[in-house]
């Protein structure tokens, strides 16, 4: 929180040029803060026969120590025209895919009081915590529940999103609907253009509770490859071979999600909970899924421990196979502890015990086979210790 | 666990050492108007925005008194709730000021600034608008 006004030179720079041409007063007041985010942590589970993973990564954690699963870093800066315009972009280093290199990058303008309209990218309010969900520092648990949190593979859109709020008698009513385009990612399929993407939310804050209702849909879009079909065997002078040629699928879908949320914090007392479902029109078997976790959590001065209970469960159990999902059924119990140790760090300590119930889950990266990349299914249930220090600068 | 209950007792003597300091008064331009401490709360955890914060620095004992007396929230939540609303845009944090002669100064100098000081700093310059007693 610490403001650091930008050096000099940035000053500068962006100075000359707005008097040189005469833009006035819009640039001989800008107020410039640079600001940053990140978590460095550690993560170790019981077993070599899956990888853990948080979100779309592509590798994580087995009985060998893994840094990359919670482990990141954002650099903000704004520029703050006057009261009514200011410019915003975050750069992130992060082994996510589905997080891009900048997460955000927009213009804000409060055109009246309580309204505000960003132009640009923006991350969509798909969740209860969507907007501030890597930054580890801004939150109780060190990992968002996987079974909620990983079950979308929205995130960024590229558009225009408007806010509005409402008080009402000491509460605060805030509606944000928003339109634009979006990238779809999945670790199997890979990347797919999200056109005619928009949604909207409702939230309503008081003094120690906030709920909330969100959706969002797009129009999915693109060359996906579904498998390697094997070929032959095919005789040559080295001996009969196979040859594997990759089978391509066009996609076109509209991919929805929804979901609901209460966060109470009060007295010391925090509790959180979430219900979600993934809806796809023309794949339903493969994609429609429905998430839910509750957690609760009490702070002892700067020591919050919290316990919480996640599950996701595929709703279209219809004849598509387990290789054809895009995340399976999971259970997660989790204890774990925030202890705010330093000025601007904290030390989190997370013990989980996810049980994927006989599936491939939703916390396990895919592999590699001459077939493509198929889920791998742990054998049992896998506690993963993590342990990680959340810092803002 | 020794260790965990020591740094409970710590963390709570330290509020109580905070809650004991000089009293603390929210002030505004001398033209503003009264605020309620719902109000107050709500501008200085982002909720609501519309006035320019004026804030004091972290190592002021009367920072942590100021937040857990308005809002009930202590440092280190303010700041976890304000990391989200920097790193999101919603908000823009409130400015640090060195101490409560400039934070006295800022507020006497523009209409739209609200900080807040102890009650024997508070001259003819600004207007009190909450009394946090």
């Amino acid at each position: 929180m610490r403001k650091v006004i930008a050096v000099g030179v940035a000053a500068a720079l962006l100075h000359a040029p707005a008097q040189a041409t005469d833009l006035g007063n819009l640039f001989s007041n800008v107020d410039f803060s640079l600001t940053g985010y990140g978590t460095a942590g550690t993560v170790l589970t019981s077993t070599d026969s899956a990888v853990f993973i948080r979100g779309n990564e592509a590798s994580g954690a087995t009985q060998s120590f893994a840094e990359n699963v919670d482990s990141n870093l954002g650099i903000q800066a704004t520029a703050r025209f006057n009261s009514w315009l200011a410019a915003t972009v975050q750069v992130e280093d992060s082994k996510d895919a589905l997080t891009g290199v900048v997460p955000w990058a927009y213009l804000k303008v409060d055109p009246i009081d309580n309204l505000s309209v960003k132009l640009g990218r923006v991350e969509m309010p798909i969740f209860a915590i969507s907007d501030s969900l890597d930054v580890g520092y801004a939150n109780v648990w060190l990992r968002p529940p996987q079974e909620v949190y990983a079950l979308s593979n929205l995130k960024e859109l590229n558009g225009a999103e408007l806010s509005y709020s409402l008080s009402l008698g000491g509460t605060h009513l805030t509606l944000t609907p928003y339109v634009g385009d979006t990238v779809i990612w999945t670790q199997r399929y890979g990347q797919m253009t999200g056109n005619d993407a928009r949604g909207g939310e409702l939230k309503w804050d008081t003094e120690w509770v906030t709920l909330r209702a969100g959706w969002a849909q797009a129009h999915v879009d693109g060359n996906i490859l579904i498998e390697n079909i094997p070929v032959g065997p095919i005789p040559t002078p080295l001996g009969d071979v196979t040859a594997y040629i990759p089978y391509n699928y066009y996609v076109e879908d509209v991919y929805s999600f929804e979901g609901v949320g209460a966060l109470v914090d009060h007295n010391n007392i925090i509790a959180q909970t979430e219900w979600v479902k993934r809806y796809s029109h023309n794949y339903p078997g493969s994609v429609n899924a429905t998430g839910w976790y509750v957690l609760g959590g009490y702070r002892f001065g700067p020591v919050a421990p919290y316990v919480s209970f996640a599950k996701t469960v595929k709703d279209h159990n219809d004849g598509y196979t387990a290789a054809g999902t895009l995340s399976d059924d999971q259970s997660t119990t989790a204890i774990g502890v925030r202890w705010d140790a330093f000025k601007s760090a904290d030390i989190k300590l997370q013990v989980e015990h996810v049980n994927p119930e006989g599936t491939s889950g939703v916390s396990f990266a895919f592999i590699n086979s001459p077939l493509g990349l198929l889920p791998a299914t742990p054998a049992g249930s896998v506690n993963v210790f993590s342990l990680t220090v959340d810092f803002i600068f | 666990m020794k260790k965990t209950l020591c740094i409970i007792a710590l963390g709570q003597l330290l509020l109580v050492g905070a809650a004991n300091a000089d009293e603390v008064v929210v002030i505004g331009n001398p033209a503003s108007v009264p605020l309620t401490k719902e109000q107050v709360a709500d501008l200085f955890l982002g909720k609501s925005q519309g006035m320019k914060l004026i804030d004091q620095p972290a190592s002021a004992p009367i920072k942590a008194a100021f937040y857990q007396q308005v809002s009930g929230h202590d440092l280190s939540q303010v700041k976890a709730t304000w990391s989200r609303l920097i790193f999101t845009g919603k908000a823009q944090p409130p400015k640090e000021m060195a101490d409560s002669a400039a934070v006295k100064k800022a507020v006497a100098a523009d209409p739209k600034t609200i900080g807040y000081i102890e009650k024997s700093a508070v001259d003819g310059s600004v207007k009190v608008v909450l009394d946090l007693k």
